[in-house]
Order: structure tokens, then C-alpha cells, then sequence
């Protein structure tokens, strides 16, 4: 089956660590969404328990619909000081 | 924010040398610092990133500061909170930062106040004020922090770290239509991690906050451009930096309700 969206994934921080690198590239079908996407990303490892994202440098929710050639950011919240 | 008349300010001959270094720079002049002078923050949490921000806030000229944290120094804090010395085991932190901030600069007026934010009743400290920090260390302070700064209109700089990661934001909670800071932290809950658990980098508190004092100042005096609605977020280890745009969310629970 072909795939229609070309996705530039980027982690960072502890989800860097998490996914033992910075950036990766996914191709998707056409109507994925961010979630459809981390489900790919996570498989079986471990979920962080709190997750934030950002496509194309601007923060959405998890059931933002993505495009091709868009850049995802998966980074963890930070409250502690 | 507040204006007040300027020409209630007056800089001596000892102000303009002590604050020279920032009358040359054009952005701030004799008329930035006079208005850095007029105004008034409220600092809450005197820990690793509220240190460096209590040192900036007084030798910047900050005319009013208020300094809010119901801790007492321990070993453990030494690491990083650059406040403290070994001497000040066993002392209120609000007492020891006066302390510091009177000896930078004896021209300006701090209030201390040694309480935990969530049991503060009288707030003429924050209708007062210009410009609220969060420097704290746990969401559901912040949480409490950001509806304050809401319920009063003033904006919010805040700053967060843990580990080796850092995030900093300024929500402009004194205009329509910005995001607030529950927009981006919804429901986190109490899960959150603590320093204490997880440790944190001692450079990276003095990053965080020295960034916040940063844009604390260029919010006073709305220079250059800023961290309003945006999240800038620091990863230390790998010495990485990102700035994503941050949207009011239109369900947000605490800004799009009328629970105002």
C-alpha cells in the first residue's frame, strides 16, 4: 500500500532519551493523525506519563490531523524548579 | 500595566552611574530606567531559578519587588540556589534574599512575605503589581499562580526545570485572547516531577532563571521580541534549544470559562 504523507519526526529531551534518538522520518497514510503517529513511535516501550506536541513549531492536541511533509515535536512537560 | 508619572522618578548622580551600563544601551536610555524604577514584581519561589532572578530584579533597579516563599534554607539547596551560603541553614529564604538584595542595591523596596502562596489572602501585592514570575516547583502551585495572574491581569513569566530539561513561557494573562498557562499544562495533575526525585542540573536553574529576569525586564519595558505565547524549551544535556508558538485554547478550563 502506498503511503501519502512523508512526516519529519523530532524528539526531544527526556522523549529523546526515551526514543534513543533525535529525529526520524515516518511515512503515513493519507488522514493520520498525531496519536495514530506516537502509537507507531511508542509500540512497546514504555509511555511517558505526560506527553506535549508541537507540528510545524506551533503546540496542538493529540488528535491534530497531519499533512505531508510536516515536522512533528514530541517534548515532556517541565514543573519542577 | 500600571503607569505611573515618571517624573516622580529622579535619577541621582550615583543612579546614573550605577545604572550606566543600561542608560547607554538606546533600548533603555534614562527613560527606561527611570520606568524599570516605577515598577513593581512579585517573585514567587526563591529556589535554583528564583535566585538568580532576586539578584537580577535588585541590581537591574526594579523599584518595588515582592518576594514571596515559605521555605527555610537547607544543605540540599546549596548545589544550586546561589541565594545561600552554609551559614543560612536554618533561616526563612525570603529573609536571606532581602539580605542579598539590600546589599546589590539599597535603593529599591522589597517586601517579603514567608507564607505558601496557596494560603496568601490579602492580595494587594499582586493587584499592585506590574508583572508576576513563577519560580516555583510544583504544578499545583503554578496552576494557583496563573489564575492569580488572570484574576488581576498581569503578566506571567514562567520557569521550570528538571533533570536537565527547561521550559520557560510568558502569558500575557493582562490581554484578550492569549493563551493562558493552563492552555499548555491542562490537567497535567499532580503527577508532576519534583527536583527531589529526579535532581536537577545546577546550571540549568541558572539558566532557566536568568532567561525569565530576561524577559521579565523586556516585558516592563516592551522591547525586542518576547516569549509571549510562545514556550522556549532548553534541553541542557545536548545543549538544544526550541521555541514553539503556544494558541489560546478555546476550551481551556480556566481562561475561556467565566469562572472569573
Amino acid at each position: 500500500m502506498v503511503k501519502d504523507m512523508n512526516i519529519n519526526v523530532k524528539y526531544f529531551a527526556s522523549i529523546r532519551d526515551l526514543i534513543g534518538k533525535d529525529s526520524e522520518i515516518f511515512d503515513l497514510n493519507d488522514g493520520a493523525d498525531v496519536s495514530d503517529l506516537w502509537d507507531l513511535i511508542i509500540a512497546d516501550r514504555n509511555k511517558p506519563a505526560k506527553l506535549l506536541i508541537a507540528v510545524n513549531h506551533e503546540y496542538v492536541g493529540k488528535k491534530h490531523k497531519l499533512k505531508d511533509g510536516d515536522e512533528v515535536a514530541f517534548f515532556p512537560p517541565v514543573t519542577g524548579g | 500595566m500600571q503607569t505611573k508619572n515618571l517624573e516622580d522618578f529622579t535619577l541621582s548622580d550615583k543612579d546614573l552611574l550605577k545604572y550606566n551600563r543600561h542608560i547607554l544601551l538606546p533600548e533603555i536610555d534614562i527613560e527606561g530606567q527611570k520606568l524599570l524604577m516605577s515598577k513593581h514584581v512579585v517573585l514567587i519561589g526563591l529556589g535554583g531559578l528564583g535566585s538568580p532572578i532576586a539578584y537580577y530584579l535588585a541590581s537591574s533597579g526594579i523599584g518595588n519587588i515582592t518576594i514571596i516563599d515559605k521555605d527555610i534554607v537547607d544543605q540540599t539547596n546549596l548545589q544550586r540556589q546561589i541565594l545561600y551560603n552554609g551559614d543560612d541553614i536554618g533561616k526563612r529564604k525570603v529573609d536571606i534574599a532581602f539580605e542579598r538584595m539590600r546589599d546589590i542595591n539599597q535603593d529599591i523596596d522589597i517586601n517579603r512575605i514567608s507564607e505558601d502562596l496557596n494560603d496568601i489572602t490579602d492580595n494587594k501585592y499582586f493587584i499592585d503589581s506590574d508583572l508576576i514570575i513563577d519560580a516555583t516547583d510544583n504544578f499545583k502551585t503554578r496552576n494557583n499562580i496563573n489564575k492569580l495572574s488572570l484574576i488581576h491581569k498581569k503578566p506571567l513569566v514562567m520557569g521550570a526545570a528538571i533533570k536537565m530539561e527547561g521550559q520557560i513561557s510568558i502569558f500575557r494573562n493582562d490581554k484578550k485572547n492569549a493563551p493562558c498557562y493552563n492552555c499548555l499544562y491542562n490537567d497535567l495533575g499532580d503527577d508532576d516531577l519534583s527536583c527531589s526525585d529526579y535532581g536537577v542540573l545546577s546550571t540549568l536553574t541558572g539558566i532557566v532563571g536568568s532567561i525569565q529576569a530576561n524577559e521579565s525586564i523586556k516585558v516592563l519595558l516592551d522591547i525586542g521580541e518576547k516569549l509571549e505565547s510562545k514556550l522556549l524549551m532548553i534541553d541542557a544535556k545536548n545543549l538544544s534549544f526550541k521555541k514553539i508558538k503556544i494558541n489560546k485554547d478555546p476550551n481551556c478550563k480556566v481562561c475561556s470559562k467565566k469562572i472569573l
